[in-house]
């Protein structure tokens, strides 16, 4: 062991000591070497974008993912961890974003699922699990009636239940997950007093967020995460949003080559007032209205999370609205209805590329063909299997997708090709209307550029383009115009034209300015 | 699981390995419970595995329960491919059968009309039976597995009620059956006196048809898409609720279609019971092929091979035609457990 684990008197010594962690996924690797210490009564909170590697680590704490390198030690001893119950039995507890219930059982039954307490027949002491439970909550101050059925609860009792069912199993550490992304301000604020009271009676919170306030208020101290690296540890009362946004984003900008295109006619793309609920009916977007003209490329900013999932969802017709209004060239889109969205000429590159942007067990081709699947000269009554394949090398050669064969499955390309595979199927037919989410995720820097220019490219020709990134950067160098998304509201709109710093949008992106503009 | 048999498909082999390894486990079982129970394994084993090859008569007989076995994996299959599990083949099965003979005698059209009728009919008649749950699956999102499975205990007590209170009822039988065919309604038989009939042929050419439909047409690859994928589909805004009907509508008629050609081309009436699990059998049969069109066909090709195998076994020694349920039991087990996973874990490496 190196010195860095041993005892500190001063700072009292680590429960956790993580050195060195390294995670590989295939060819891409989310970890290189991350070290994190976790002490007995603070709150821990770790930061980053999504897809830093905030949650691949804690996975590794957890015994979910298994590191090829580096070491874990719990109260000064190596261990291994190699599934969540070890994890559990060493006192590591996680609450997840999405909640693990069962919604039908009751609060104490889900509490001591899978280590019921039993009676001296053998059964369920259903008594003295509630009994238990309502101790448990009188102590920490989680409100809860222990016989209540859980699918009967609000989410944050819900989340309360999440949080017993691991102080049920005497954890030391506590791995919070986002937990205030589904939560009501008032819910937050009270499930942050619980927190104090769980490090006052001497466990470790680890809670892993994006609100740079609700951390800097409530965390002792803070480590930030960047692709895959720990790239600061600060405590709270030294620094600033500011300090950490930077960090968070990291401070690099692309060499950027701005250059402005020209709106022209009626907007292709009119939302207005339109509110969208997100997960368990949060809403995500609230009351946004914007216009995409033609010959433009609007930017849409913001950390993930933000309503911009909901948004685009809301718009390609996959997520049904609350109120207000789309309307695609001129005409309103009443229900939701992609598939009459699309064929009014919406391209839609999205931001779950294994979910929806390629079918995974599909050939190459069948990928590239299904975009224009009912164009004729892909054959009448049957399909014409050899106009298919000539289509797809075509587009292939076109956008330098690297594969071993035409019928190779989507699924076994590399992420970046997979990306290549999408824009090349969305921007062929040259489509009037695009709405493009994250499209440099996971593309080399030369393979950027080129979408980059592929969507200057339709911008010229008159296409309408909807750009939806949470690599401000970009946002930067394509817009036209930039709108920030914040807690699902437009928070601000910036000229690209009048060259904005990151710094100003960046403001916008974590609420601290009010509206802008 | 079907989430690996839809996404099968990389090599032949690949994709045939898991059926050839089940059947050969459970084939050596057999062999081993032979061994332990009989006086004369080597002769029953025998039997068992070679009985549909003696004659003309076992192998006639052996291809008309493939005939059926053929129409209900494809049944299966089509549902499985766009990702409906249809459980209720079985229930399909006996209201096709019934809907035919009903329509092949009550139909004042010349014979082979009348037939191509009662064909249609019983397809009909099974889409009709998954009418229910194909809709509260696709639009009220209730699990079809149960739902199909429950609608196929309501037919053959419905098929049966209709029977006696129908006045459909052949009075001079013991058995509750209608009467029979006149021989101008019923399909040709092929190797006679075997109950094998043209049936086959019209049960191969849906298989080709199915492989046509599956790879060159628009219709099929939207199958697949929905099936594997439903959120990449929806977002290429192909309408997953219309193919999942589609598929669910294709999957009851095919079962109708087993149950009219049992009626029309093998008993030549409607008896009550007549089914021994044709429909369940289906999903084993579709499984075991991988969801191939080959596949399918020879896997109620082997299943036929082996019921036919198991009844002379039964009559030339002395193991009983049970051995045949222990197979089938050992087979489904194997497949739809994760057969690569244990493998993995018992011989180590990928």
């Amino acid at each position: 062991m190196t010195g860095s684990g041993l005892p500190n008197s001063a700072d009292g010594s680590p429960i956790v000591t993580m050195r060195g962690i390294v995670q590989r996924f295939g060819s891409f690797i989310a970890l290189h070497g991350v070290d994190l210490d976790i002490h007995r009564g603070e709150v821990h909170a770790v930061l980053g974008e999504n897809g830093a590697g905030k949650s691949t680590l804690m996975n590794c704490l957890f015994g979910i993912n298994r590191p090829q390198a580096g070491w874990i030690c719990i109260d000064g001893k190596e261990v291994a961890i190699e599934s969540p119950r070890q994890g559990l039995s060493m006192g590591i507890g996680m609450v997840h974003q999405h909640f693990k219930l069962v919604p039908t059982l009751t609060v104490a039954d889900n509490v001591f699922l899978g280590h019921e307490l039993s009676n001296g027949l053998g059964l369920v002491n259903r008594r003295e699990q509630e009994r238990r439970v309502a101790e448990l909550s009188a102590r920490y101050g989680l409100a809860i009636d222990p016989a209540a059925i859980v699918s009967e609860l609000s989410v944050g009792a819900q989340q309360r239940v999440e949080i017993l069912r691991a102080l049920s199993k005497r954890v030391k550490v506590l791995v919070l997950d986002e937990p205030t992304a589904v939560l009501t301000p008032q819910e937050g604020e009270m499930l942050f007093s619980v927190l104090r009271g769980l490090v006052a009676d001497g466990l470790a919170v680890v809670l892993i967020s994006h609100r740079l306030a609700e951390v800097l208020r409530f965390a002792d101290r803070i480590s930030v995460m960047r692709s895959g690296r720990m790239v600061g540890s600060v405590k709270p009362d030294e620094s600033s949003e500011r300090q950490l946004a930077e960090l968070i984003i990291g401070r690099e900008l692309a060499s950027n080559k701005w250059r402005g295109g020209r709106a022209t006619g009626e907007p292709m793309l009119e939302v207005s007032h339109l509110t969208v609920s997100g997960y368990q009916g949060v809403l995500a977007v609230k009351n946004v209205s914007f216009a995409v003209r033609p010959g433009e490329i609007v930017g849409i900013a913001g950390v993930a999370g933000n309503g911009q999932t909901e948004l685009v969802e809301a718009v390609t017709g996959l997520r049904r609205t609350v109120s207000g209004t789309i309307a695609i060239a001129g005409a309103p889109v009443g229900k939701s209805d992609p598939h009459r969205i699309r064929r009014s000429g919406v391209a839609h590159i999205p931001e779950d590329r294994l979910g929806r942007g390629v079918s995974l067990w599909s050939s190459v081709v069948d990928n590239l063909v299904v975009g224009q699947i009912d164009d004729r000269r892909f054959g009448t009554v049957l399909l014409d299997r050899k106009a298919m394949n000539e289509f797809a090398e075509r587009l292939v050669g076109k956008f330098d997708i690297r594969l071993s064969s035409l019928s190779t499955h989507a699924g076994r390309l590399s992420g970046g090709n997979m990306q290549k595979l999408v824009v090349a199927r969305e921007l062929d037919p040259e489509p009037p209307m695009i709405i493009c989410c994250e499209p440099s995720r996971g593309l080399d820097i030369g393979a950027a550029e080129f979408v980059y220019s592929q969507l200057q490219e339709h911008r010229d020709r008159g296409a309408a383009i909807l750009l939806v990134s949470t690599e401000l950067p970009e946002v930067l160098r394509l817009s036209d115009r930039i709108l920030v998304m914040h807690d699902g509201r437009i928070a601000g709109e910036f000229d690209g034209a009048g060259r904005p710093s990151p710094r100003e949008v960046g403001r916008v992106m974590l609420g601290m300015d009010a509206l802008h503009a | 699981m079907l989430e690996r048999l839809r996404n099968a498909g990389v090599s032949a082999w690949a994709v045939s390995r898991p059926s050839l390894l089940a059947i050969t486990i459970s084939l050596t079982i057999s062999f081993v419970i032979v061994v332990a129970v009989s006086e004369q394994p080597v002769v029953a084993f025998r039997t068992f595995l070679g009985g549909a090859f003696e004659n003309v008569y076992s192998f006639g007989s052996m291809l008309s329960i493939a005939t059926i076995l053929i129409l209900s994996g494809l049944a299966a299959t089509v549902g499985f491919r766009a990702g409906a599990f249809n459980a209720g083949g079985e229930g399909q099965i006996y209201v096709g059968a019934l809907m035919a003979v009903v329509v092949a005698q009550a139909a004042p059209l010349p014979p082979p009309l009348a037939i191509t009728a009662a064909l249609m009919a019983g397809m009909v008649a099974g889409a009709i039976w998954i009418l229910v749950p194909a809709l509260m699956r696709v639009y009220l999102g209730i699990a079809e597995i149960v739902t199909t499975l429950m609608a196929s205990y309501i037919a053959p007590l419905l098929t049966i009620y209709l029977l006696m209170n129908g006045g459909l009822r052949n009075p001079n039988a013991g058995v509750p059956e209608t009467v029979r065919l006149v021989p101008e309604l019923r399909l040709p038989r092929i190797l006679s006196p075997s109950s094998a009939n043209w049936g086959l042929f019209i049960a191969l050419a849906l298989v080709v048809a199915y492989w046509i439909v599956l790879e060159r047409t628009r219709l099929g690859m939207r199958m697949k898409l929905v099936g594997q994928q439903p959120s990449f589909a929806e977002t290429m805004g192909i309408d997953n609720k219309r193919v999942l009907l589609v598929s669910f509508f294709a999957s009851g008629a095919l079962a109708g279609l087993a149950g009219a050609i049992v009626s029309v081309g093998m008993d030549h009436r409607f008896i009550q019971s007549f089914s021994p699990g044709y429909g369940f059998l289906g999903i084993t049969v579709a499984l075991i092929g991988r969801l191939s069109p080959l596949g399918v066909i020879l896997a109620a090709l082997l299943y036929g091979a082996l019921v036919v195998g198991a009844g002379k076994m039964q009559t030339a020694s002395d193991v009983p035609f049970a051995l045949l349920f222990v197979l089938q039991g050992v087979l489904v087990f194997l497949m739809t457990g994760n057969l690569a996973a244990v493998g993995r874990r018992l011989f180590g490496g990928r």
